[in-house]
């Protein structure tokens, strides 16, 4: 069985049930409204990102449902993620974003998951100019403010 | 598309869940590094770089107490979740600092109290946790230590490695922590135990009292009623772990029976180095190391032992636990995988009657230690040719097979441990065990071929037989086996061939005298 999604921009995407409802929010959806054959309207993700999302659908369809972990150290880590998810993820910075914010509105967690795992490892292990340039943020910091900073918190620092 | 440049301008616009998400997956190192991004970065990373404090190390220690880190810490005391410190100069952070009030008065705020860390106080705290190595007597610190527990209710996590006066502790945790979830008191804590416990605060899931020192207060044993608690229903259904260690002056029964009875409902895990006399039906550890198992305590164990998992007796007792008990805790608990009750039995072990009268309900068993007693027939008789001594030595080597088929359906042992001295109550005396299993291919050896885990089998100070046969038996059977110990110091010499064949042989055991301790 099939169902319509259409983007912001008025794209209509025909997509197989199982795989649509690898999103929790149009699972929800496709429950409620029953047999119907209308198509559902996702009024906040665009058709560039959509292919994208549905793309990731397709290649996870078998995957068994997660099960939200209960472990008392919530610190997570984000050295696991697959070869085919690491390649999927190569997009440029904006698209990684429009990404993110696509699966925490359809409520696609393995998705969000790995977003969020692909930007932290863009931060790790960088020094405050390197991360200016990895996400094109302007220093708004004289060198004195940032060396005050610095000072007050290197106690947290690794050394 | 333009808008979502902006958008993207700072990570720090994404919606709050997305982002405690990412920061998550960052190390506190990493937080350090994005507050100097950018303002914007600044503004939305300070309360996570400030969640925990973990102050381990000198180095880390001496920046902290930096007053330029100080100042910072001043202004983010409320995001503050976690404060882990172990350092032997602790109290530095409870003593006035000169310098501390410079930098606050520099900023004209009204005066505080001189303390580091009562400074704009914390009230998010959901850890403590304090330790340092005790280099000198720090009752100074008390009131510190005080103010900052009675200033944050929400604590979830309490952990105490410092030296406080009994009174304050008691005071501390009955009254100020109703939140409390997990309690650890590393230091030896001198005092009333029962006030204490009968006070604990009912939300804790896991309380371990490292080195308790039970005193009975002077006004009199009627210690539900001293002045710093009162005395309310015990419910204590919320708790999962007890572990208690230390001296509770043969007060046992007074001060843990009314309290696990009033814990059995999830208690699971109980440690202690004192002797208890109540179980609960949930309990599926229990280890007793070193201290008696009487009678009221065999009978608690084995009537609540469906779930037991772990049982760890190890003690020179000579009354208690006898082998019936143990015979009926292996037909009543399926999920036994420990059972260590060498010592238990000094005076007893447990009878191949006992092992035999019914199948055990586990078939989980990991580790066993115990000793086994089987009819042996004498010295005279082995050799002897008449009917009735061939008889005795069939019926010992039928007893002494049925035995090792017991031990050959537990698939998953590992570590079998049969050896010891024991008591021989024929000769009164300590020694090696001679009413036990040969251990030989004739006496039943091969029932053991399913135990294709063992790492581990011990049959010191036993008059076993195994001779070159059945070391071969055991290369080709036991493929994990790593230690074997027993083969140099058993009562006669050993079989002819078996030092020829360990040197030669070169298995890739070890195999450990017990008394020259030397190693083959």
């Amino acid at each position: 069985m099939t169902v319509i999604l259409v983007s912001s921009d008025n794209q209509d995407f025909k997509v197989d049930k199982e795989v649509a409802e690898r999103s929790i929010l149009i699972k929800n959806m496709l429950e409620d409204v029953g047999e119907s054959d209308s198509p559902i309207p996702l009024p906040n993700v665009t058709a560039a990102v959509l292919t994208k999302v549905i793309e990731y659908c397709e290649h996870h369809r078998n995957d068994p449902v997660q099960v939200p972990e209960e472990t008392d150290d919530p610190r997570k880590r984000s050295n696991d993620i697959e070869e085919w998810d690491m390649k999927f993820m190569q997009v440029d910075q904006e698209m990684l974003f429009e990404i993110i914010l696509a699966a925490n509105y359809l409520d696609i967690k393995p998705l969000l998951d790995v977003g969020c795992k692909t930007v932290a490892n863009i931060i790790k292990g960088k020094t405050p100019e390197e991360i200016r340039k990895a996400f094109n943020i302007v220093n708004d910091f004289t060198p004195e403010e940032e060396a005050q900073i610095k000072k007050e918190n290197e106690w947290a620092e690794d050394r | 598309m333009t808008f979502t440049i902006a958008r993207l301008s700072t990570l720090a616009t994404l919606p709050t869940e997305i982002f405690e998400n990412i920061i998550l997956l960052l190390s506190q190192h990493d937080l350090t590094q994005c507050v100097r991004v950018s303002r914007a970065w600044n503004e939305a990373f300070t309360p996570h770089l400030w969640r925990i404090i973990p102050l381990f190390g000198r180095t880390r220690f001496k920046r902290f107490m930096l007053p330029d880190t100080q100042g910072e810490l001043y202004k983010n005391t409320a995001h503050v979740r976690e404060i882990q410190v172990k350092h032997e100069k602790l109290y530095n952070l409870f003593l006035p600092s000169r310098r501390l009030s410079e930098a606050i008065l520099s900023d004209a705020e009204p005066a505080l109290s001189d303390n580091a860390f009562t400074i704009g106080p914390f009230t998010n705290l959901r850890v403590l946790e304090l330790h340092h190595r005790p280099l000198a007597r720090a009752y100074e610190f008390d009131e510190g230590i005080f103010e900052i527990v009675r200033q944050n209710p929400g604590l979830r996590r309490l952990k105490i490695g410092v030296e406080m006066e009994p009174e304050v502790l008691l005071s501390l945790v009955t009254e100020h922590v109703p939140n409390l979830q997990e309690l650890d008191i590393e230091t030896p804590w001198r005092g009333d135990v029962k006030a204490l416990l009968d006070n604990l605060p009912d939300s804790l899931r896991t309380v371990r009292l490292k080195d308790v020192n039970h005193e009975i207060p002077w006004k009199g044993y009627v210690s539900s009623t001293s002045s710093a608690t009162k005395r309310r229903p015990l419910q204590h259904h919320a708790l999962e772990s007890l572990h208690i260690g230390g001296n509770l002056a043969g007060q046992e029964e007074q001060v843990l029976v009314p309290f696990l009875e009033g814990c059995n409902q999830n208690l699971k895990t109980f440690l202690g180095t004192t002797r208890v006399i109540c179980f609960g039906a949930n309990w599926t550890h229990i280890d007793l190391f070193n201290r008696c198992v009487g009678p009221l305590t065999a009978a608690a164990i084995v009537n609540n032992c469906e779930r037991l998992e772990v049982l760890d007796i190890m003690e020179s007792g000579t009354w208690g636990l006898s082998g019936s008990h143990l015979q009926t805790i292996l037909t009543k608990a399926p999920r036994l995988r420990s059972l260590q009750v060498r010592w238990l039995l000094g005076t007893e072990k447990i009878s191949s009657v006992d092992i035999l009268s019914s199948e055990w309900a586990t078939t989980s068993l990991e580790h066993v230690d115990l000793k086994i007693h089987v009819p042996r027939i004498t010295a005279d008789q082995e050799d002897a040719d008449d009917d009735d001594s061939k008889a005795l030595r069939a019926s010992s080597r039928d007893i002494q097979r049925q035995v090792l088929r017991r031990f050959g359906q537990q698939t998953h042992l590992r570590k079998l441990v049969i050896g010891g001295m024991a008591y021989s109550s024929a000769t009164g005396e300590f020694g090696h065990q001679l009413e036990c299993l040969e251990m030989t291919l004739e006496s039943g050896l091969n029932e053991l071929k399913g135990l294709k885990e063992l790492e581990h089998l011990d049959i010191h100070d036993m008059d076993h037989r195994v001779g070159v046969p059945e070391l071969e038996w055991m290369v080709a059977n036991f493929p994990k086996l790593k230690h074997l110990h027993g083969m140099h110091c058993s009562l006669r010499p050993p079989n002819e061939g078996v030092q020829e064949w360990l040197h030669s042989h070169q298995p890739k055991w070890s195999c450990v005298c017990v008394f020259t301790g030397s190693v083959l």
